[in-house]
């Protein structure tokens, strides 16, 4: 029984739903977003692709008054941001996983950014924030599925120069 | 002299190694399933049994595997091509030359994941290309980078395929050749322990914790009624609608008032059906054609919409503005889920209403991939392929035929797919609310869950010792020996004992002891020759 923190720009997707809620044993879905929670289609249609799981999609200060709300040692969730920013503002707000994965961070048109792994794009404020998160004393792996190795995103960030 | 292929064989099976990943990854046309392709190689080669044979085997072994969201997957393709090739040229019997071809693909199949990620990572170029044909408004260009971007794909199987047969066939003929009596029982061992490995990945996807109820009924039926595999199928069934039917719906009313209050205004439209029909021919042959790690479909996807586009926005600037949008991340369920949703986009865009269209097509391809995947992967391959794999295993190439249909299925609805999202349009959200989605993937599971009760036992009904235990015994003064075979035992405490230890135990090192795949697939072969070297299953 914990909190897990699940950083991936697609949310609720297949990977999350089979493979990772399966993994953790995750029994409730968090999406917690401003931008997503201010769509309405996605608020609607979001829950539904979680296969059953009960999901809230909230904003940052929603999510962390949830959270606050729930004992780690009785209930499984998984908390997904949509991205390192959205990750790290959950963090200051006194939320601790106990484990941070990134599973999928797509390119965002206009930005400048560096492809870290084949599915992971990350520019220098999202660098920023990942450091800061390591900072924090976590590791953060950057693995798609329990099948890929967990490397550690914020040395791979290092290696490739982006801090 | 050891036999080996000729220029000729080996350009036909790399054509074919390039033709079947192409027509797999555009139109979701099974070409590339390992029946199909040991089928074709055992053709051209002149040994159909022994293609089907491998070719099943790899099938079973792989019956959990879907690339969820582009994850990379061993390639039983390549293994049942260059493993029924290699095989096939040896004169051994058989169950040898199966061992053999299994010896050869195995290796072939997990050496080629790491070729898979070579291709997929040049894929990025295309896109990129893509995206400054864009910024130079060069619409050919543009066409060209998404339709070459199926190279990297097909050239990462042909060419090693090419090599391996070529060059390679000769050399590991005389390792063929030579392979112990205890190395061919073991391997022989190791194809019934296998597809152990596919039951347990599948059965790590289905909610058996929850309903593990199903999977009882259907091992019921098989165990002890003995009833036909099919007969089992349509049982499913029928109980599943049944149970859903009693089931009380959780409706999403009040969500699907909020869903209707996002209203979208009639306008006259310069789309025509031509654009339309255009479109969706693009979509569901070439959706996938440029997949890449990056944004994965959204190559494909700016393509198909083109034509649309096009008409909504003669002004060029305004055009290439539109296509730009659609360059962005998208990757869903591509036969079940993204024509809906690419219809859907269509009649946004028609429209002139792109935000609405943007925000649909983002919160809609995770619902829509998980009801695909679930229908596909979950549900519809597994029964097809333990049918085909079972028919192929006894040299049946109706096993080939029957996988080729099921593809040619998924293709043949991407059609009523794009119209229904078409006509839908935003109603589509109305519908997804309404809580559809969570019903059919939870009938999907539960069927196959129930299915997958009967076919496990029977799939691997191999599974068996032939130990004994041999007692002297005195009876009416005399001293005789009984032998006591172990399997009798079991057999009277449960039936199919062995087979569902083994696939349990499976799905417990991957699902509680998080051990990969690969990991698993190497304890099985390992323990497989070993028991199998010294007779013990």
């Amino acid at each position: 029984m914990a909190f897990f923190l699940h950083i991936d720009n697609r949310l609720i997707h297949g990977q999350v739903t089979v493979t990772w809620c399966s993994y953790y044993g995750a029994k409730r879905i968090i999406v917690a977003d401003d931008k997503v929670a201010a769509d309405p289609i996605q608020r609607i249609v979001l829950p539904q692709a979680a296969r059953g799981l009960p999901t809230s999609v909230v904003t940052i200060a929603d999510g962390l008054k949830l959270l606050s709300s729930m004992d780690p040692a009785h209930e499984s969730v998984l908390i997904i941001a949509r991205n390192a920013q959205g990750a790290l503002a959950l963090m200051q707000g006194g939320f601790k996983p106990k484990s941070i994965n990134v599973g999928n961070q797509a390119p965002v048109q206009g930005t400048k950014y560096v492809m870290v792994l084949p599915w992971i794009a990350v520019t220098t404020e999202d660098a920023e924030a990942f450091k800061a998160i390591g900072d924090m004393g976590y590791k953060i792996t950057p693995q798609r599925s329990g099948n890929d190795r967990a490397l550690d995103l914020v040395e791979l960030l290092r290696k490739k120069g982006l801090l | 002299m050891t036999a080996s292929y000729g220029f000729g064989i080996s350009l036909i099976l790399a054509i074919w190694s390039y033709v079947a990943m192409i027509a797999n990854l555009g139109p979701s046309w099974l070409l590339n399933d390992p029946i199909v392709s040991g089928f074709f190689v055992g053709a051209v080669v002149g040994n159909i049994p022994l293609g089907l044979a491998i070719g099943g085997t790899l099938e079973l072994m792989s019956l959990g595997l879907w690339t969820y969201g582009g994850a990379t997957t061993p390639d039983y393709t390549t293994g049942a091509i260059v493993g029924t090739a290699f095989a096939a040229l040896s004169k051994l019997a058989p169950t040898e030359a199966m061992a053999a071809g299994m010896l050869v693909a195995v290796p072939v199949s997990l050496f080629m994941t790491q070729l898979d990620i070579v291709g997929r990572s040049l894929t990025t170029v295309f896109i990129h290309g893509a995206d400054r044909a864009v910024e130079k408004q060069d619409d050919a260009a543009f066409s060209r980078w998404h339709l070459w971007g199926q190279l990297p794909w097909g050239l990462s199987r042909a060419i090693p395929v090419f090599f391996a047969v070529w060059l390679g066939s000769g050399p590991i003929q005389s390792l063929i050749n030579n392979i112990p009596t205890w190395l061919t029982r073991g391997l022989g061992t190791m194809g019934h322990i296998l597809p152990a490995l596919g039951f347990g990945i599948l059965l790590t996807f289905l909610p058996i914790e929850k309903w593990w109820s199903f999977f009882v009924l259907g091992f019921v039926m098989f165990a002890y009624l003995n009833v036909p595999l099919l007969g089992i199928a349509l049982a499913a069934l029928a109980v599943v609608i049944i149970y859903f039917s009693l089931k009380p719906v959780e409706a999403g009313e009040q969500q699907a008032e909020e869903a209707a209050a996002v209203k979208v205004d009639g306008i006259k439209s310069p789309v025509t059906r031509g654009d339309l029909v255009n479109a969706m021919w693009r979509h569901n042959l070439t959706l996938q054609l440029s997949w890449n790690y990056e944004r994965m479909q959204a190559l494909g996807y700016a393509w198909s919409i083109a034509p649309i586009l096009k008409k909504v926005y003669p002004k060029k600037d305004e055009y290439f503005t539109a296509l730009k949008r659609h360059m962005v991340f998208y990757n869903t369920n591509p036969a079940i889920g993204s024509p809906t949703i690419f219809g859907a986009d269509c009649a946004l865009e028609e429209k002139r209403q792109p935000e609405v269209g943007d925000s649909l097509k983002v919160s809609l391809m995770g619902p829509f991939a998980g009801i695909g995947d679930t229908v596909m992967a979950i549900l519809m391959k597994p029964i097809f392929a333990v049918f085909a794999a079972s028919l192929a295993l006894q040299g049946h190439a109706s096993g080939a035929w029957l996988m080729l249909f099921l593809g040619f299925f998924w293709f043949f609805l991407t059609f009523p797919g794009f119209w229904l999202g078409y006509r839908q349009g935003l109603g589509l959200v109305r519908q997804v609310s309404s809580g559809a989605i969570t019903r059919i993937t939870d009938m999907a599971s539960t069927a196959a869950l129930f299915i997958m009760g009967g076919f496990i036992p029977s799939i691997l009904a191999g599974v068996k010792t032939p130990l004994e235990i041999t007692k002297h015994v005195m009876i009416e003064g005399k001293d005789v020996v009984q032998s006591i075979k172990i399997q009798d035992s079991f057999d009277k405490i449960l039936p199919y004992m062995l087979p569902l230890a083994l696939v349990f135990c499976v799905y417990w090192l991957l699902k509680k002891k998080h051990w990969t795949n690969l990991q698993v697939l190497l304890l099985l072969v390992v323990a497989g020759i070993i028991l199998g070297a010294f007779k013990i299953l």
